[in-house]
């Protein structure tokens, strides 16, 4: 079925790249572009697409907004050339809809895998997989399970000697380690829900341990191409929700005295922490079946690249069972 | 749990030396900890050999911070390692009352993948002390600051 997508960017040579792109990567889309912030040709669009560079004066956080409501409903994805425009969009305009951000670097453009992929994800609904963000080559993934607190440890350090044996820049491998860490316990801790659908286990200090039954398992898959370094951590449970990550990292981002969760239980921070531990966060939700949580962090160059690079941040839902 | 903290307390006259070293994480009691930390005014927390902090562990660290301050105890921190600095730019709360007084900085030589720090002294100017050379001990080549400037900056206030 042929879907249709807006384009706008006010730099005309990335609007054209941006349909060089989707044209030869996705088929059957009609692409309207144009590089003003406002006008329409009155039809409806399945979905909308809009740059945004953090030097563009012309642009601000509230012109997003206006295209937001100028299409109502229609899936978003913005893609931005700074990572500080996360706090305003997620703490000013309680809008949950605008989770899905692609990272650019300032004149240069977003990398054309990644936008082709959550262009897919967003028109398709084909949500789930860690091997969608990667070439076939690269080293061998690796897949573990989970059913209990015990095997997180397994797994943790499992992770660890997966990361130590591929010579990345030495402050990755804590910083990959801290994701897969607060990944497995999220899904094991929150996800579970009893008959009813209360939280089985997210009142329960961390230090508790948990059990899952085998049909309850959590899969842990690590991969790696040399350029990015990525852990999906699926669980049977499709308990988060858009209104939860929302929220989490609303709260996290306003840095009040709130930021902290100090029930037992976890510390709330969990969604927040992973967010700024990654190059791209990446949520698959298929509510009550299946929760996806994807971390990819850019090994490429030093640090200081990845730490003053943009940062991509999506959040997909599916009603449907995606292909894994 | 085995736990992935371990600390080493050091009485002194002008206040105690607690140095923590791993991970602060689910399976940190910093209730043990505080039962062992003598009386005083200050305690001076070495914290450049924590290399990873969990969510839960930021959690415990802000309850333990809490727990000296309504002991009345003076609480700096000292040598911060990256894991740490990287915190306290994240969580309001993880400074607590305490005071940053030195953080570890980092610098990167991407031919032999190896990391240098440098102790950054808080009190002082920040940019002469992130600006000086540092030369990689294997190769020789000249390194840069792998970290965004106006980070210790944040720290200062």
């Amino acid at each position: 079925m042929q879907s249709r997508l807006l384009l706008i960017d006010s730099n005309k040579a990335h609007l054209k790249w941006m349909s060089r792109v989707i044209q030869s990567g996705i088929s059957e889309v009609e692409i309207c572009s144009r590089s003003s912030m406002t006008g329409s040709d009155g039809e409806p669009y399945d979905l909308v697409v809009m740059s945004y560079d953090v030097l563009d004066t012309e642009i601000s956080p509230e012109h997003i907004m206006g295209v937001r409501r100028e299409h109502p409903n229609v899936p978003f994805l913005l893609i931005s050339s700074s990572k500080h425009i996360y706090p305003k969009l997620l703490t000013s305009f309680n809008d949950k809809g605008l989770m899905n951000v692609l990272a650019k670097r300032h004149r240069e453009w977003a990398r054309p895998h990644d936008l082709v992929v959550t262009l897919q994800k967003l028109l398709r609904r084909d949500i789930f997989g860690l091997d969608k963000y990667f070439s076939q080559w690269g080293i061998e993934p690796i897949s573990m399970i989970v059913r209990s607190t015990a095997d997180k440890r397994d797994v943790l350090a499992r992770a660890h000697e997966y990361t130590a044996d591929l010579r990345i820049h030495p402050r990755f491998v804590p910083q990959f380690l801290t994701v897969v860490d607060e990944s497995i316990s999220n899904a094991l801790y929150n996800g579970p829900c009893d008959d009813r659908g209360a939280p089985r286990f997210a009142h329960l200090p961390r230090q508790t341990t948990v059990s899952l039954s085998n049909d309850e398992e959590i899969i842990v898959t690590l991969r790696c191409d040399g350029t990015r370094i990525g852990v999906s951590v699926v669980d049977p449970f499709g308990t988060l929700t858009r209104d939860t990550v929302y929220d989490h990292l609303s709260k996290c981002f306003r840095r009040g005295r709130d930021q902290i969760d100090f029930d037992l239980g976890g510390a709330g921070i969990g969604l927040y922490v992973c967010f700024e531990s990654l190059s791209h966060f990446v949520i698959n939700i298929s509510a009550g079946k299946r929760t996806e949580v994807i971390g990819l962090i850019d090994v490429r160059g030093k640090y200081l690249d990845y730490v003053s690079g943009g940062k991509s941040f999506n959040v997909f839902e599916t009603t449907g069972e995606g292909a894994s | 749990m085995t736990p992935s903290l371990r600390w080493n307390i050091v009485p002194g006259s002008d206040g105690i030396g607690l140095s923590l070293i791993g991970a602060i994480d689910e399976s940190t009691d910093f209730a043990a900890l505080v039962g062992q930390i003598p009386n005083g005014r200050l305690v001076r927390i070495d914290l450049s050999g924590i290399e990873r902090i969990s969510s839960v562990g930021v959690r415990s660290w802000i309850n333990f911070m809490e727990k000296l301050m309504l002991q009345e105890m003076q609480v700096e921190l000292h040598g911060c390692s990256v894991a740490i600095v990287r915190q306290l730019s994240m969580i309001s709360q993880f400074r607590g009352h305490g005071t940053v007084r030195s953080v570890f900085a980092p610098y990167y030589c991407a031919d032999c993948n190896t990391e240098q720090l440098r102790l950054i002294d808080l009190h002082a100017e920040v940019a002469p002390q992130l600006h000086k050379p540092v030369a990689c001990p294997t190769c020789g080549a000249d390194l840069e600051l792998d970290e965004e400037e106006s980070l210790y900056a944040t720290l200062q206030t």
